[in-house]
C-alpha cells in the first residue's frame, strides 16, 4: 500500500482530492470549493448527516497541503476499515446504499444544498452501516435547476437494482465492466418486458434511456425551463418510492441452503467452532477474512470477539442472508461481501487502479479457509502449492480446514468426473503450505475425517 | 376507486406525453448548467427531468395530500376515543 502520494481513484473532482501522508489518509479541499465547504460546515448540514451516521466524519488539520497553490484547507477524514465496491454488495447492500444516497440528498435539499454526483463508489460500509465518503459531493443548490446527478443515480443504484430484481440477481457484476454504472440503453434491453408496465421502471430506465439516446451530443440551451423546488422534492421521492419496491428473495443458488444439507454431525460442528474460537483467541487478530464464508456461522465467532471480519461468499443469496443478519443482529464487525475466490475483484478504472483489487487491499491478519480447500484444488484444479502462495499473499496467519477424498461432499465434487487428482492427500497438503506457513496446531475435527489447522506466516521461506 | 383510476389516467397520459415529446424532438431546452457538477450531467437526462416533472409532482403532492387525509381521519378517531374513555 502507497504511504505517501495522491490516491489513484482521487483525480476526477476539481473540488479535492485524497492523498496518503505517512500512511494517513486526508483530503485537501481546494479553493474553488471554499465557498460550498463553507456552507456545508457552516449550515449545520455536516452536524446533521454526522449524527445521523449519513457523512463520514473528519477533523480539520494542520498540515501541509499536497497541492499548495490550489489548497483551502486540509481534513483528516475517519479512516474506513476495509473498502468495498457495488459488485460485492449483495441485493440489500446495494439497495440500503441506494438509499442511504436519497437520504443524504433530500437532508441536503432542506439546508439549501444538493448532491452534484451519486456515485456508488462514494458510499461505504462502516461499523456496519452505508455512509458516504465523499465531503466534497454537495454544492449549493441553485433555484430552478434540474438534479445534475439523476443520470448518474440511475446508472449506479436504479438500473442495477431493477436488473438483479427483475432479471438475474447476477448482473450486479456489471459494475465491474462499467465503472460509471450500467448505461441506461444496455439496462432498458437487458430489462424484461414486464418492466415496460411498471411506470416508475418505465420513466426513469427506460424512457429516460430514449431521452439520453436522442439528445446525445446535443448541446444545452439556455432558456426560462425551469425544474421547480417540488419537482425535484418530487423526483428524489419517485426514486426512494421506486428503490423501496425493489425486492429480491435469497433462495434457489447454489449455497443459500448449505448448512442445512451438509455432513456434519452436530459434534463435530460443535468441536470445529470451538477449535476456531481457541485458535482465534490463541493469535488475538485485529482483522479476519472469512473465505467461502456461506453465510457467517464461523465469521461471527471472529466479529463477536470485536475483530473486525470481511465474510466473502460466491453466492449471492448466502452473501444476502448473511447481510440481512448483520441488520438483524445490528452486528457492527462484520462486513458480508460478494467474492469468487477463482477470480477475485481485479484492480479497475484508470490504469487499473481506481478500484483496488482483492489482494492489494490485504493482507488481513487472520484468514480462515473453512471447507474451502477442496473447492480450490479440485473443483477449479489448482495445486496446493498455488493456494498455498496465495493465502501467503492475503494473510499473516491462516486457519484452514483439511477435507479428504474419501469425505462426501469430495465424492460428489468427483461424481461428474474423472478423479485426476492423485496429489490430493494430506501429506503434500502439509507440504505444500510448509513452505510457507508455520504449523502451530493440528487437531482432527471429532466425528469426521477433517482436520483443522492454525498456521502462522514463516518469516524465512525458502 | 375513483381516486385510483384518475391517478392512473393522469399518470399515463403525463408518461404517454413524455414518450410523445421525447419523439417529436419537441422544443424544450433547460437552464444553462451554473453549478460545481464535474460529472457530465447528459443532456438527454437533465431534459428528461424537466420533462417528467409534471409526473413526478403530480405524483408527489397526492402522496403528501395522502398523508394529511390519514393523519386527519387518525386525529379525528383518536379524539372520539378520548372523549369516550373520559365519558366513562
Amino acid at each position: 500500500m502507497k504511504t505517501n502520494g495522491n490516491l489513484p481513484a482521487s483525480f476526477r473532482d476539481p473540488s479535492g482530492f485524497l492523498f496518503y501522508r505517512d500512511g494517513l489518509i486526508y483530503r485537501q479541499i481546494n479553493t474553488a470549493y471554499k465557498e460550498n465547504y463553507n456552507h456545508l460546515m457552516d449550515s449545520s448540514l455536516y452536524d446533521t448527516l454526522v449524527k445521523s451516521g449519513l457523512l463520514i466524519p473528519h477533523k480539520e488539520v494542520d498540515i501541509t497541503p499536497e497541492e499548495s497553490s490550489d489548497a483551502y484547507k486540509v481534513i483528516k477524514p475517519q479512516p474506513i476499515a476495509f473498502v468495498s465496491y457495488p459488485y460485492e454488495w449483495s441485493f440489500s447492500q446495494l439497495k440500503k446504499a441506494a438509499l442511504t444516497t436519497l437520504e443524504i440528498q433530500k437532508k441536503a435539499f432542506d439546508f439549501g444544498m444538493s448532491l452534484k454526483d451519486c456515485s456508488a463508489y462514494n458510499i461505504q460500509f462502516m461499523h456496519g452501516k452505508p455512509l458516504l465518503i465523499d465531503t466534497l459531493s454537495f454544492e449549493k443548490y441553485i433555484e430552478g435547476q434540474p438534479w445534475v446527478a439523476y443520470r448518474q443515480f440511475c446508472q449506479h443504484f436504479l438500473a442495477p437494482l431493477a436488473l438483479m430484481s427483475y432479471k438475474d440477481i447476477r448482473l450486479n457484476q456489471l459494475f465491474r465492466i462499467y465503472i460509471d454504472g450500467v448505461p441506461l440503453d444496455l439496462a432498458t434491453r437487458l430489462a424484461p418486458l414486464r418492466t415496460w408496465f411498471k411506470i416508475p421502471i418505465l420513466m426513469h430506465i427506460h424512457l429516460h434511456a430514449k431521452s439520453q439516446q436522442k439528445y446525445a451530443n446535443k448541446g444545452i440551451r439556455a432558456d426560462n425551463s425551469r425544474m421547480s423546488r417540488l419537482a425535484f422534492a418530487g423526483l428524489i421521492d419517485s426514486l426512494e418510492t421506486t428503490i423501496k419496491k425493489l425486492r429480491w428473495e435469497p433462495k434457489g443458488t447454489e449455497w443459500a441452503d448449505y448448512y442445512e444439507d451438509i455432513n456434519y454431525s452436530d459434534n463435530a460442528l460443535e468441536h470445529k467452532k470451538n477449535l476456531v474460537a481457541e485458535f482465534l483467541d490463541q493469535i488475538n487478530p485485529k482483522s479476519v477474512w472469512d473465505l467461502g464464508a456461506n453465510d457467517g456461522m464461523f465469521s461471527r465467532i471472529a466479529s463477536d470477539r470485536g475483530i473486525t471480519t470481511i465474510s466473502f461468499d460466491i453466492d449471492p443469496a448466502a452473501v444476502e442472508k448473511n447481510y440481512l443478519k448483520c441488520i438483524e443482529k445490528n452486528e457492527s464487525n462484520l462486513l458480508p461481501l460478494l467474492l469468487d475466490l477463482t477470480n477475485p475483484s481485479p484492480g479497475i478504472g484508470w490504469q487499473n487502479a481506481e478500484r483496488m483489487s482483492f489482494t492489494s487491499r490485504g493482507p488481513a491478519d487472520t484468514v480462515l479457509a473453512l471447507a474451502l480447500i477442496h473447492h480450490l484444488a479440485i473443483s477449479n484444479n489448482l495445486p496446493f502449492d498455488r493456494i498455498a502462495d496465495f493465502f501467503d499473499k492475503i494473510g499473516n496467519s491462516l486457519i484452514i480446514e483439511f477435507v479428504p477424498k474419501s469425505d462426501s461432499q469430495i465424492q460428489r465434487l468427483l461424481s461428474t468426473r474423472e478423479d485426476i487428482f492423485t496429489n490430493y492427500n494430506q501429506y503434500m497438503f502439509e507440504k505444500a503450505f510448509r513452505r510457507y506457513f508455520n504449523l502451530q496446531s493440528v487437531v482432527n475435527i471429532h466425528d469426521s475425517e477433517r482436520t483443522l489447522y492454525l498456521m502462522t506466516k514463516r518469516e524465512d521461506k525458502s | 376507486m375513483k381516486v385510483f383510476i384518475t391517478v392512473c389516467i393522469v399518470t399515463l397520459t403525463l408518461a404517454a406525453k413524455a414518450y410523445a415529446v421525447i419523439e417529436c424532438q419537441a422544443c424544450y431546452s433547460i437552464p444553462a448548467t451554473k453549478s460545481f457538477a464535474y460529472i457530465d450531467p447528459g443532456m438527454g437526462s437533465m431534459f428528461f427531468q424537466i420533462l417528467i416533472a409534471g409526473l413526478v409532482t403530480f405524483g408527489f403532492i397526492i402522496k403528501i395530500f395522502w398523508g394529511k387525509i390519514k393523519n386527519l381521519v387518525k386525529k379525528l378517531f383518536s379524539k372520539g376515543d378520548k372523549t369516550a374513555k373520559n365519558e366513562d
